[in-house]
């Protein structure tokens, strides 16, 4: 019954409900898109730096991340590649194999990162491909050529179809020894990688260490939003744990992990601070739409309605309204971020070449995480009805006469 | 009396000078002996060397030729991927032939104390760039019997001058043979780093050595490196244009 008067009440006054109702729409609507592309510039950004490094989560032969040595590699397993294609949040899988080496061209010398890529399948997670600047991009696994990257490949005045060398240390104490056409020259994004790196097919970087069929790590790329931490546990059950270790990148890169974290605490001091404009905007309307109904709370008292009954169907109200608002914001939300998921915000002019420099694509990406719809449209809801507390507090110590009079 | 005491004791004295000077000396010559033993005038060597670690084993066979101190060479000759790499020693200088890039590597003093293509030797122990002679200072610390035969137990201190990473090695020579039978390599803190011990006394090329060296590193357990002498011929005459550049590239 009370929800009945309560329903009937609020409609009432159509006009009055409809405001309160914007206002609580906005406000969830307004959190929900602070959170989505504040969380979607995240995820893009860790979703661009780790395709060209470690993948989200990397397996490796136990032991490996401690001891980074070639003797640590593990054999490439035909059986581990389905088993982790077979769980549906991994979208791609990347052997690699990672090792350093002195590279040699002319007469200058330098230390190199050599990483054996799986050529086809990199092109498909970070389009390794279009960063190609100069030449062409390698074909095949035993492709008998590398790429090399800008930075490097300006330090050795090198250009494409010159040859360098190579003098590493290969497996199992061998020497890794030989000459490879630059085929291309690609351009990468973290100065760092820019700087030292030589892409090389994954099978000739094999060969040429000896270590046939081996790998540093499995590189897995998962969603963008995907849970991480749940994934790495699924999988540690289904792998051999005296074999493999498993690790997510926020293990391997904690200095990107913690950036993320600090910054994301300046957001929240922000999205603090809406939630105070949004709360101070909902009380206003409340408030008022008691002081409206003042000299009908009165006479409903005087002629006998209990106040707590009368507070108790106020409180309904502003849920009605609340839960009506979120609705429609959730609803509102869900659209705008699916629009710009389909239809992202590219950025130019200055914007642009600073997230290309540092290798992340130039859009503004909307997180369609859902947990930020539940957790916005909760703290919204949380602040509407503690609001509501107020109306019925100041109902209870309503005077009758007053209110009629007044 | 007080004056024929003093004597004596100074007389004493200059005795023991002497017999320390004299015990010096000796461990200087016995040095010299066991070095020049397993040296010769000239050698060329069929080598195999064991690389033994706890997961896994590597066997490499080599051909060594050397002369004098000065000169030494060493052609890879397995396995496959690492055939036809050299090794030049002349005088101070070490030069890296590797086939597979067509380059000459010489090596800077700073890499001579690292791990010979993955060994335990470090490139030094290799090509012997110090000389067991004449960069120590020698000191007879005694006797004492290695598996059943007596040794010369000798302190070698290297001299400032030279450039040796270890604060002493210890080495025990056989007194019958003078073969080295077992060295102990300290670093700069005295603590023990290597043991190499030598073993299988064989006639080789008309002289009595040991045939098999193992080096031991002390801090990593399982790790040894296993260089066996599998044919030696002493003091066959080589000419000094042999140890160049040039003939590194043609060695088959």
């Amino acid at each position: 019954m009370f929800l009945k008067i309560a329903w009937l009440n609020i409609w009432r006054n159509k006009r009055r409900t409809l405001i309160t109702t914007a206002s609580v729409f906005f406000a969830v609507l307004l959190a929900i898109l602070m959170r989505s592309v504040t969380s979607g510039v995240y995820e893009n950004m860790i979703h661009n730096t780790v395709s060209y490094s470690s993948g989200y989560i990397q397996i490796h032969q136990k032991g490996y991340w401690d001891g980074q040595a070639i003797d640590n590699y593990f054999e490439e397993n035909e059986k581990l590649n389905q088993l982790l294609l077979n769980n549906r949040e991994v979208t791609h899988i990347m052997p690699r194999m990672e090792t350093f080496a002195m590279a040699s061209y002319a007469d200058k010398t330098k230390g190199v990162l050599i990483l054996g890529i799986d050529p086809d399948k990199e092109k498909r997670v970070n389009k390794l491909n279009e960063k190609i600047v100069k030449g062409a991009y390698l074909e095949t696994i035993n492709d008998n050529a590398v790429l090399m990257s800008q930075g490097l490949a300006s330090k050795f005045n090198i250009s494409t179809n010159d040859t360098v060398v190579l003098l590493g240390q290969g497996y199992h104490a061998s020497s890794a020894a030989g000459k490879f056409r630059v085929k291309g020259i690609v351009k990468l994004g973290s100065p760092e990688l820019n700087n030292n790196t030589v892409y090389m097919p994954i099978q000739q970087a094999q060969f040429l260490h000896g270590a046939e069929n081996r790998l540093t790590a499995i590189s897995i790329m998962l969603h963008k939003s995907s849970n991480i931490d749940k994934l790495k546990s699924t999988l540690q059950n289904q792998i051999d744990p005296n074999k493999y270790e498993i690790m997510t990148w926020k293990e391997m890169m904690p200095e990107m992990d913690q950036f993320i974290e600090a910054d994301s605490t300046g957001h929240f001091i922000i999205i603090g601070v809406l939630y105070f404009i949004i709360s101070f905007g909902l009380f206003g309307t409340l408030l008022m739409m008691t002081f409206e109904r003042n000299h009908e709370f009165g006479i409903l008292i005087a002629i006998g309605m209990k106040k707590k009954f009368l507070a108790f169907i106020l409180l309904l109200e502003s849920l009605m309204i609340s839960l009506i608002g979120c609705l429609a914001g959730v609803i509102g939300g869900v659209l705008v971020v699916k629009w710009f998921t389909k239809n992202p915000i590219y950025l130019s002019g200055d914007l642009r070449t600073f997230y290309e420099n540092y290798g992340i694509e130039p859009i503004i990406y909307f997180s369609g995480n859902k947990n930020i719809f539940i957790f916005q449209t909760l703290i919204v809801l949380t602040l509407s009805v503690i609001i509501a507390l107020y109306p019925g507090l100041k109902l209870m110590r309503l005077k009758p006469i007053e209110a009629i009079n007044s | 009396m007080i004056g024929f005491a003093y004597l004596v004791i100074l007389f004493l004295i200059n005795m023991q000078l002497a017999a320390q000077q004299q015990q010096d000396l000796m461990a200087k010559d016995i040095v010299k002996k066991s070095d020049d033993n397993m040296r010769g005038k000239s050698s060329q060597a069929d080598i195999t060397i064991k690389i033994i670690r706890p997961m896994w084993h590597r066997e490499m066979t080599m051909k060594a030729w050397s002369k004098g101190a000065d000169y030494s060479m060493i052609l890879v000759k397995s396995p496959a991927k690492e055939k036809g790499i050299v090794f030049l020693k002349r005088k101070k200088e070490v030069w890296n032939w590797i086939p597979s890039i067509e380059r000459n590597i010489k090596l800077p003093p700073s890499m001579m104390s690292q791990s010979w293509m993955g060994t335990d030797f470090t490139n030094d122990d290799l090509v012997k760039e110090a000389s067991a002679v004449d960069d120590y200072t020698h000191k007879l610390l005694g006797k004492e019997s290695i598996k059943g035969k007596e040794c010369y137990k000798i302190e070698m201190i290297p001299k400032p001058s030279a450039a040796i990473v270890w604060e002493k090695v210890i080495v025990w020579i056989d007194t019958l043979d003078f073969l080295e039978l077992k060295a102990e390599f300290y670093d700069e803190d005295g603590e023990l780093v290597n043991v190499m011990n030598c073993d299988v006394v064989k006639l080789l090329g008309g002289r009595k050595v040991t045939s098999k060296i193992e080096m031991i590193p002390t801090d990593k357990k399982g790790y040894s490196t296993i260089i066996i002498y599998n044919d030696i011929v002493f003091d066959k005459e080589i000419n000094d244009n042999f140890f160049t550049a040039r003939t590194m590239k043609q060695l088959k």
